[in-house]
Protein backbone atom coordinates (compact mmCIF):
# COMPACT_ATOMS: atom_id res chain seq x y z
CA UNK A 1 0.00 0.00 0.00
CA UNK A 2 1.16 3.46 -0.78
CA UNK A 3 2.39 5.41 2.18
CA UNK A 4 0.67 8.55 0.92
CA UNK A 5 -2.64 6.77 0.74
CA UNK A 6 -2.35 5.58 4.30
CA UNK A 7 -1.39 9.06 5.47
CA UNK A 8 -4.40 10.61 3.75
CA UNK A 9 -6.67 7.98 5.23
CA UNK A 10 -5.30 8.58 8.72
CA UNK A 11 -5.72 12.32 8.26
CA UNK A 12 -9.34 11.95 7.21
CA UNK A 13 -9.93 9.42 9.96
CA UNK A 14 -8.51 11.75 12.60
CA UNK A 15 -10.48 14.74 11.31
CA UNK A 16 -13.72 12.75 11.27
CA UNK A 17 -13.12 11.24 14.66
CA UNK A 18 -12.21 14.55 16.27
CA UNK A 19 -15.30 16.17 14.76
CA UNK A 20 -17.39 13.30 16.00
CA UNK A 21 -15.98 13.57 19.52
CA UNK A 22 -16.23 17.35 19.55
CA UNK A 23 -19.83 17.20 18.33
CA UNK A 24 -20.70 14.54 20.90
CA UNK A 25 -19.56 16.71 23.81
CA UNK A 26 -20.58 20.13 22.46
CA UNK A 27 -23.79 21.77 23.65
CA UNK A 28 -24.68 22.94 20.18
CA UNK A 29 -24.17 20.24 17.63
CA UNK A 30 -21.69 21.11 14.94
CA UNK A 31 -23.93 19.32 12.45
CA UNK A 32 -26.78 21.61 13.39
CA UNK A 33 -24.56 24.66 12.96
CA UNK A 34 -23.44 23.45 9.54
CA UNK A 35 -26.98 22.61 8.69
CA UNK A 36 -28.19 26.09 9.61
CA UNK A 37 -25.32 27.62 7.63
CA UNK A 38 -26.06 25.55 4.58
CA UNK A 39 -29.78 25.39 4.95
CA UNK A 40 -30.30 29.14 4.59
CA UNK A 41 -29.38 29.20 0.91
CA UNK A 42 -28.32 25.81 -0.25
CA UNK A 43 -31.16 23.80 1.16
CA UNK A 44 -33.82 26.38 0.35
CA UNK A 45 -32.63 26.53 -3.21
CA UNK A 46 -32.84 22.80 -3.71
CA UNK A 47 -35.82 22.18 -1.46
CA UNK A 48 -38.11 22.95 -4.36
CA UNK A 49 -36.78 19.90 -6.13
CA UNK A 50 -36.21 17.76 -3.10
CA UNK A 51 -39.53 18.40 -1.42
CA UNK A 52 -41.84 18.08 -4.37
CA UNK A 53 -43.57 15.22 -2.57
CA UNK A 54 -44.22 17.46 0.41
CA UNK A 55 -45.57 20.12 -1.91
CA UNK A 56 -47.86 17.56 -3.47
CA UNK A 57 -49.18 16.62 -0.04
CA UNK A 58 -49.57 20.28 0.88
CA UNK A 59 -51.41 20.88 -2.36
CA UNK A 60 -53.81 18.03 -1.59
CA UNK A 61 -54.33 19.38 1.92
CA UNK A 62 -55.05 22.85 0.56
CA UNK A 63 -57.46 21.45 -2.03
CA UNK A 64 -59.28 19.67 0.77
CA UNK A 65 -59.40 22.94 2.70
CA UNK A 66 -60.78 24.76 -0.34
CA UNK A 67 -63.47 22.12 -0.71
CA UNK A 68 -64.42 22.49 2.97
CA UNK A 69 -64.46 26.27 2.73
CA UNK A 70 -66.51 26.16 -0.45
CA UNK A 71 -69.01 23.87 1.31
CA UNK A 72 -69.13 26.23 4.28
CA UNK A 73 -69.65 29.15 1.93
CA UNK A 74 -72.59 27.37 0.36
CA UNK A 75 -74.11 26.84 3.81
CA UNK A 76 -73.45 30.48 4.64
CA UNK A 77 -75.18 31.62 1.43
CA UNK A 78 -78.11 29.37 2.22
CA UNK A 79 -78.37 30.84 5.72
CA UNK A 80 -78.07 34.35 4.30
CA UNK A 81 -80.92 33.61 1.89
CA UNK A 82 -83.03 32.17 4.70
CA UNK A 83 -82.30 35.21 6.86
CA UNK A 84 -83.38 37.50 4.06
CA UNK A 85 -86.58 35.51 3.59
CA UNK A 86 -87.37 35.72 7.29
CA UNK A 87 -86.77 39.47 7.24
CA UNK A 88 -89.13 39.76 4.28
CA UNK A 89 -91.74 37.71 6.15
CA UNK A 90 -91.57 40.09 9.09
CA UNK A 91 -91.78 43.14 6.79
CA UNK A 92 -94.61 41.56 4.81
CA UNK A 93 -96.55 40.78 7.97
CA UNK A 94 -96.32 44.38 9.17
CA UNK A 95 -97.25 45.86 5.81
CA UNK A 96 -100.24 43.68 5.10
CA UNK A 97 -103.49 45.15 6.49
CA UNK A 98 -105.31 41.92 7.20
CA UNK A 99 -104.14 39.22 9.55
CA UNK A 100 -101.84 36.77 7.81
CA UNK A 101 -100.31 33.51 8.95
CA UNK A 102 -96.86 32.70 7.56
CA UNK A 103 -96.33 29.01 6.89
CA UNK A 104 -93.52 26.88 5.57
CA UNK A 105 -94.07 24.37 2.79
CA UNK A 106 -93.33 20.92 4.14
CA UNK A 107 -94.13 18.86 1.11
CA UNK A 108 -95.24 19.39 -2.45
CA UNK A 109 -96.60 17.10 -5.11
CA UNK A 110 -94.00 16.11 -7.63
CA UNK A 111 -96.15 16.34 -10.71
CA UNK A 112 -96.88 19.67 -12.29
CA UNK A 113 -100.53 18.77 -12.85
CA UNK A 114 -102.65 19.77 -9.89
CA UNK A 115 -99.70 21.08 -7.92
CA UNK A 116 -100.43 21.24 -4.21
CA UNK A 117 -98.45 21.94 -1.05
CA UNK A 118 -98.60 20.75 2.49
CA UNK A 119 -97.86 23.51 4.98
CA UNK A 120 -96.86 23.34 8.64
CA UNK A 121 -99.86 25.27 10.00
CA UNK A 122 -103.37 24.06 10.64
CA UNK A 123 -106.58 24.91 12.43
CA UNK A 124 -104.72 25.31 15.73
CA UNK A 125 -103.04 28.39 14.22
CA UNK A 126 -106.35 29.72 12.89
CA UNK A 127 -106.22 28.46 9.31
CA UNK A 128 -109.60 27.83 7.76
CA UNK A 129 -110.71 25.98 4.68
CA UNK A 130 -110.80 28.07 1.45
CA UNK A 131 -108.59 30.78 2.96
CA UNK A 132 -106.56 32.54 0.24
CA UNK A 133 -102.84 31.85 0.15
CA UNK A 134 -100.28 34.28 -1.20
CA UNK A 135 -96.51 34.43 -1.63
CA UNK A 136 -94.11 37.40 -1.56
CA UNK A 137 -95.00 38.43 -5.11
CA UNK A 138 -98.54 37.32 -5.66
CA UNK A 139 -101.33 34.84 -5.25
CA UNK A 140 -100.49 31.16 -4.77
CA UNK A 141 -103.82 29.39 -4.24
CA UNK A 142 -106.26 28.53 -1.48
CA UNK A 143 -106.48 26.18 1.48
CA UNK A 144 -108.06 22.93 0.37
CA UNK A 145 -107.96 20.82 3.51
CA UNK A 146 -107.12 21.63 7.08
CA UNK A 147 -105.72 19.46 9.80
CA UNK A 148 -104.85 20.33 13.34
CA UNK A 149 -101.24 21.21 12.57
CA UNK A 150 -101.01 20.92 8.80
CA UNK A 151 -103.02 22.06 5.80
CA UNK A 152 -103.11 21.31 2.11
CA UNK A 153 -103.01 24.15 -0.37
CA UNK A 154 -104.46 23.93 -3.82
CA UNK A 155 -102.23 26.08 -6.03
CA UNK A 156 -103.19 27.96 -9.17
CA UNK A 157 -101.74 25.11 -11.17
CA UNK A 158 -104.86 23.06 -10.85
CA UNK A 159 -107.58 22.12 -13.34
CA UNK A 160 -110.20 23.07 -10.76
CA UNK A 161 -108.73 26.45 -9.99
CA UNK A 162 -110.70 29.49 -11.25
CA UNK A 163 -110.01 33.01 -10.06
CA UNK A 164 -111.75 36.15 -11.08
CA UNK A 165 -109.11 38.66 -12.20
CA UNK A 166 -109.10 42.27 -13.32
CA UNK A 167 -106.76 44.18 -15.64
CA UNK A 168 -105.21 47.07 -13.71
CA UNK A 169 -104.97 49.28 -16.83
CA UNK A 170 -108.38 48.80 -18.52
CA UNK A 171 -110.44 47.23 -15.74
CA UNK A 172 -111.46 44.29 -17.95
CA UNK A 173 -112.39 41.23 -15.95
CA UNK A 174 -112.00 37.55 -16.72
CA UNK A 175 -111.52 34.10 -15.17
CA UNK A 176 -107.99 32.84 -14.70
CA UNK A 177 -107.69 29.09 -15.24
CA UNK A 178 -104.95 26.56 -15.78
CA UNK A 179 -104.66 23.82 -18.35
CA UNK A 180 -100.93 23.14 -18.71
CA UNK A 181 -100.60 26.93 -19.00
CA UNK A 182 -102.40 29.89 -17.45
CA UNK A 183 -105.07 31.54 -19.53
CA UNK A 184 -107.98 33.94 -19.10
CA UNK A 185 -111.40 32.89 -20.12
CA UNK A 186 -114.40 35.03 -20.92
CA UNK A 187 -112.80 38.16 -22.36
CA UNK A 188 -114.48 39.30 -25.60
CA UNK A 189 -112.40 40.19 -28.68
CA UNK A 190 -113.30 43.87 -28.52
CA UNK A 191 -111.90 44.19 -24.97
CA UNK A 192 -108.83 46.36 -24.48
CA UNK A 193 -106.34 43.85 -23.08
CA UNK A 194 -102.68 44.02 -24.05
CA UNK A 195 -99.53 42.07 -23.55
CA UNK A 196 -97.73 43.27 -20.41
CA UNK A 197 -100.87 44.24 -18.50
CA UNK A 198 -100.89 43.41 -14.80
CA UNK A 199 -103.71 41.44 -13.29
CA UNK A 200 -105.19 41.60 -9.78
CA UNK A 201 -107.95 39.65 -8.11
CA UNK A 202 -111.29 41.32 -8.74
CA UNK A 203 -112.91 40.34 -5.45
CA UNK A 204 -115.81 38.55 -7.07
CA UNK A 205 -116.41 35.14 -5.59
CA UNK A 206 -116.16 34.12 -1.99
CA UNK A 207 -112.50 33.08 -1.74
CA UNK A 208 -110.07 35.81 -2.81
CA UNK A 209 -110.30 39.40 -1.60
CA UNK A 210 -109.98 42.27 -4.02
CA UNK A 211 -106.57 43.58 -5.13
CA UNK A 212 -104.23 40.63 -4.68
CA UNK A 213 -101.53 40.58 -7.40
CA UNK A 214 -101.94 37.65 -9.76
CA UNK A 215 -99.71 37.91 -12.82
CA UNK A 216 -98.91 39.54 -16.11
CA UNK A 217 -100.41 39.07 -19.58
CA UNK A 218 -97.85 37.44 -21.85
CA UNK A 219 -99.85 36.61 -24.98
CA UNK A 220 -103.00 38.04 -26.59
CA UNK A 221 -104.47 36.61 -29.80
CA UNK A 222 -107.60 37.44 -31.72
CA UNK A 223 -108.69 34.23 -33.42
CA UNK A 224 -110.72 34.55 -36.62
CA UNK A 225 -114.29 33.40 -36.15
CA UNK A 226 -113.98 33.23 -32.38
CA UNK A 227 -115.86 35.54 -30.07
CA UNK A 228 -113.36 35.43 -27.22
CA UNK A 229 -109.73 36.52 -26.95
CA UNK A 230 -106.96 33.97 -26.46
CA UNK A 231 -104.95 35.28 -23.48
CA UNK A 232 -102.01 33.70 -21.73
CA UNK A 233 -100.76 34.77 -18.31
CA UNK A 234 -97.57 34.34 -16.33
CA UNK A 235 -98.18 34.45 -12.55
CA UNK A 236 -96.00 36.76 -10.44
CA UNK A 237 -95.18 33.95 -8.05
CA UNK A 238 -92.96 31.11 -9.19
CA UNK A 239 -94.98 28.22 -7.82
CA UNK A 240 -92.23 25.62 -8.22
CA UNK A 241 -89.62 27.47 -6.19
CA UNK A 242 -91.61 28.98 -3.36
CA UNK A 243 -90.75 27.89 0.20
CA UNK A 244 -92.84 30.19 2.39
CA UNK A 245 -96.49 31.16 1.91
CA UNK A 246 -98.93 33.38 3.77
CA UNK A 247 -102.45 32.35 4.59
CA UNK A 248 -104.84 35.27 4.82
CA UNK A 249 -107.24 35.06 7.72
CA UNK A 250 -110.81 35.15 6.59
CA UNK B 1 -10.19 16.81 -16.15
CA UNK B 2 -10.69 13.59 -14.21
CA UNK B 3 -11.01 15.54 -10.99
CA UNK B 4 -13.83 17.65 -12.46
CA UNK B 5 -15.56 14.52 -13.71
CA UNK B 6 -15.25 13.02 -10.23
CA UNK B 7 -16.68 16.15 -8.60
CA UNK B 8 -19.55 16.19 -11.07
CA UNK B 9 -20.32 12.49 -10.62
CA UNK B 10 -20.06 12.83 -6.84
CA UNK B 11 -22.52 15.70 -6.74
CA UNK B 12 -24.82 13.83 -9.10
CA UNK B 13 -24.69 10.77 -6.87
CA UNK B 14 -25.37 12.94 -3.85
CA UNK B 15 -28.45 14.57 -5.34
CA UNK B 16 -29.66 11.24 -6.69
CA UNK B 17 -29.32 9.70 -3.26
CA UNK B 18 -31.46 12.47 -1.82
CA UNK B 19 -34.10 12.14 -4.51
CA UNK B 20 -34.07 8.48 -5.35
CA UNK B 21 -35.02 7.44 -1.85
CA UNK B 22 -38.33 9.17 -2.39
CA UNK B 23 -39.04 8.56 -6.04
CA UNK B 24 -37.36 5.39 -7.29
CA UNK B 25 -37.58 3.33 -4.14
CA UNK B 26 -39.37 -0.01 -4.29
CA UNK B 27 -41.32 -0.09 -1.08
CA UNK B 28 -38.70 0.81 1.51
CA UNK B 29 -35.83 -0.50 -0.60
CA UNK B 30 -33.85 2.21 -2.31
CA UNK B 31 -30.70 2.70 -4.36
CA UNK B 32 -27.54 3.99 -2.71
CA UNK B 33 -25.75 5.93 -5.49
CA UNK B 34 -23.15 7.29 -3.07
CA UNK B 35 -22.03 3.82 -1.99
CA UNK B 36 -22.04 2.56 -5.58
CA UNK B 37 -19.89 5.53 -6.59
CA UNK B 38 -17.56 4.96 -3.66
CA UNK B 39 -17.23 1.28 -4.52
CA UNK B 40 -16.48 1.76 -8.21
CA UNK B 41 -14.20 4.79 -7.70
CA UNK B 42 -12.09 2.95 -5.13
CA UNK B 43 -11.88 -0.37 -6.91
CA UNK B 44 -11.94 0.53 -10.58
CA UNK B 45 -10.54 4.06 -10.72
CA UNK B 46 -8.13 5.13 -7.98
CA UNK B 47 -8.30 4.29 -4.26
CA UNK B 48 -7.20 7.83 -3.39
CA UNK B 49 -10.17 9.27 -5.30
CA UNK B 50 -12.44 6.93 -3.39
CA UNK B 51 -11.01 8.15 -0.12
CA UNK B 52 -11.42 11.84 -0.98
CA UNK B 53 -14.90 11.29 -2.46
CA UNK B 54 -15.98 9.36 0.62
CA UNK B 55 -14.71 12.06 2.96
CA UNK B 56 -16.41 15.00 1.24
CA UNK B 57 -19.59 13.18 0.29
CA UNK B 58 -19.84 12.04 3.89
CA UNK B 59 -19.95 15.68 5.00
CA UNK B 60 -22.56 16.57 2.42
CA UNK B 61 -24.57 13.47 3.21
CA UNK B 62 -24.90 14.15 6.92
CA UNK B 63 -26.12 17.71 6.43
CA UNK B 64 -29.51 16.15 5.77
CA UNK B 65 -29.32 13.51 8.47
CA UNK B 66 -29.65 13.94 12.23
CA UNK B 67 -26.29 12.43 13.19
CA UNK B 68 -23.14 13.71 14.83
CA UNK B 69 -20.77 15.54 12.50
CA UNK B 70 -18.03 13.27 11.24
CA UNK B 71 -20.03 10.05 11.33
CA UNK B 72 -20.45 9.59 7.61
CA UNK B 73 -16.95 10.83 6.61
CA UNK B 74 -15.62 8.27 9.05
CA UNK B 75 -17.79 5.47 7.64
CA UNK B 76 -17.20 6.31 3.99
CA UNK B 77 -13.42 6.81 4.27
CA UNK B 78 -13.15 3.58 6.25
CA UNK B 79 -15.18 1.76 3.59
CA UNK B 80 -12.92 3.19 0.89
CA UNK B 81 -9.85 2.19 2.88
CA UNK B 82 -11.10 -1.37 3.44
CA UNK B 83 -12.01 -1.71 -0.24
CA UNK B 84 -8.54 -0.55 -1.26
CA UNK B 85 -7.04 -3.19 1.07
CA UNK B 86 -9.10 -5.93 -0.56
CA UNK B 87 -8.61 -4.61 -4.12
CA UNK B 88 -5.41 -6.57 -4.80
CA UNK B 89 -6.78 -9.80 -3.35
CA UNK B 90 -9.84 -10.19 -5.57
CA UNK B 91 -10.53 -10.59 -9.26
CA UNK B 92 -12.40 -7.35 -9.50
CA UNK B 93 -13.45 -7.74 -13.14
CA UNK B 94 -15.36 -10.92 -12.40
CA UNK B 95 -19.02 -10.61 -11.70
CA UNK B 96 -18.77 -12.59 -8.48
CA UNK B 97 -16.66 -9.75 -7.08
CA UNK B 98 -19.95 -7.91 -6.71
CA UNK B 99 -20.44 -9.82 -3.49
CA UNK B 100 -18.13 -7.16 -2.11
CA UNK B 101 -20.61 -4.45 -3.15
CA UNK B 102 -23.35 -6.50 -1.52
CA UNK B 103 -21.33 -6.64 1.70
CA UNK B 104 -20.47 -2.92 1.52
CA UNK B 105 -24.11 -1.87 1.19
CA UNK B 106 -25.04 -4.27 3.96
CA UNK B 107 -22.28 -2.95 6.21
CA UNK B 108 -23.13 0.73 5.66
CA UNK B 109 -26.84 -0.01 6.14
CA UNK B 110 -26.08 -1.86 9.35
CA UNK B 111 -24.00 1.03 10.69
CA UNK B 112 -26.80 3.43 9.74
CA UNK B 113 -29.28 1.29 11.67
CA UNK B 114 -27.02 1.16 14.71
CA UNK B 115 -26.76 4.95 14.61
CA UNK B 116 -30.40 5.71 13.92
CA UNK B 117 -32.47 2.89 15.43
CA UNK B 118 -32.92 2.80 19.18
CA UNK B 119 -34.65 -0.53 19.66
CA UNK B 120 -32.20 -3.33 19.08
CA UNK B 121 -34.95 -5.98 18.73
CA UNK B 122 -36.18 -4.41 15.51
CA UNK B 123 -32.70 -4.56 13.90
CA UNK B 124 -33.07 -8.17 12.72
CA UNK B 125 -36.43 -7.41 11.21
CA UNK B 126 -34.93 -4.43 9.33
CA UNK B 127 -31.97 -6.53 8.13
CA UNK B 128 -34.22 -9.07 6.44
CA UNK B 129 -36.93 -6.77 5.15
CA UNK B 130 -34.84 -3.76 4.24
CA UNK B 131 -31.06 -4.25 4.19
CA UNK B 132 -30.70 -7.51 2.29
CA UNK B 133 -33.17 -6.52 -0.48
CA UNK B 134 -31.40 -3.16 -0.68
CA UNK B 135 -28.00 -4.84 -1.01
CA UNK B 136 -29.40 -7.09 -3.77
CA UNK B 137 -30.84 -4.11 -5.65
CA UNK B 138 -27.58 -2.16 -5.43
CA UNK B 139 -25.62 -5.24 -6.52
CA UNK B 140 -27.90 -5.56 -9.54
CA UNK B 141 -27.15 -1.95 -10.49
CA UNK B 142 -23.47 -2.66 -9.85
CA UNK B 143 -23.74 -5.61 -12.23
CA UNK B 144 -24.91 -3.31 -15.02
CA UNK B 145 -22.12 -0.80 -14.31
CA UNK B 146 -19.52 -3.58 -14.23
CA UNK B 147 -20.81 -4.88 -17.56
CA UNK B 148 -20.16 -1.47 -19.15
CA UNK B 149 -16.76 -1.17 -17.44
CA UNK B 150 -15.75 -4.56 -18.84
CA UNK B 151 -16.95 -3.66 -22.29
CA UNK B 152 -15.11 -0.34 -22.22
CA UNK B 153 -11.96 -2.12 -20.98
CA UNK B 154 -12.04 -4.61 -23.88
CA UNK B 155 -12.46 -1.87 -26.41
Amino acid sequence: MEKKFLQVYLLFFCISLSLLLFDGFADVKLGNKCYSLFSADFHNFFSKFLKSNDLKEENERLLEKIATLSYEKQIYNELKKENQELKEIIRFKFNYPKGIIPAEIERRTLEEINLSYQIDKGTSEGIERNAPVIGFKGIVGKVLKTGNNTSVIQTLKNYNSAISVKDTRSGIEGILKWNKKFFIEGVPQYADLRKGDSLLTSGRGSVFPKGLPVGIVTYVNKKMGDYLLEIEVEPFEDLTRIDVVFVIEK
Amino acid sequence: MRIFALIFVSLLAFFLSLNIEKFISIGNVSLKPVIILLYFTTLYWKPMYGLVTGFFLGFLYEIYLPVFTGTYPLIFTSVAFCLSLIEKKIFKFRYNSLILLFCTVLFVGLVQIIIEVDKINSVFYIIFTHLIPEAILNSAVGFVILYFIKRYRHE
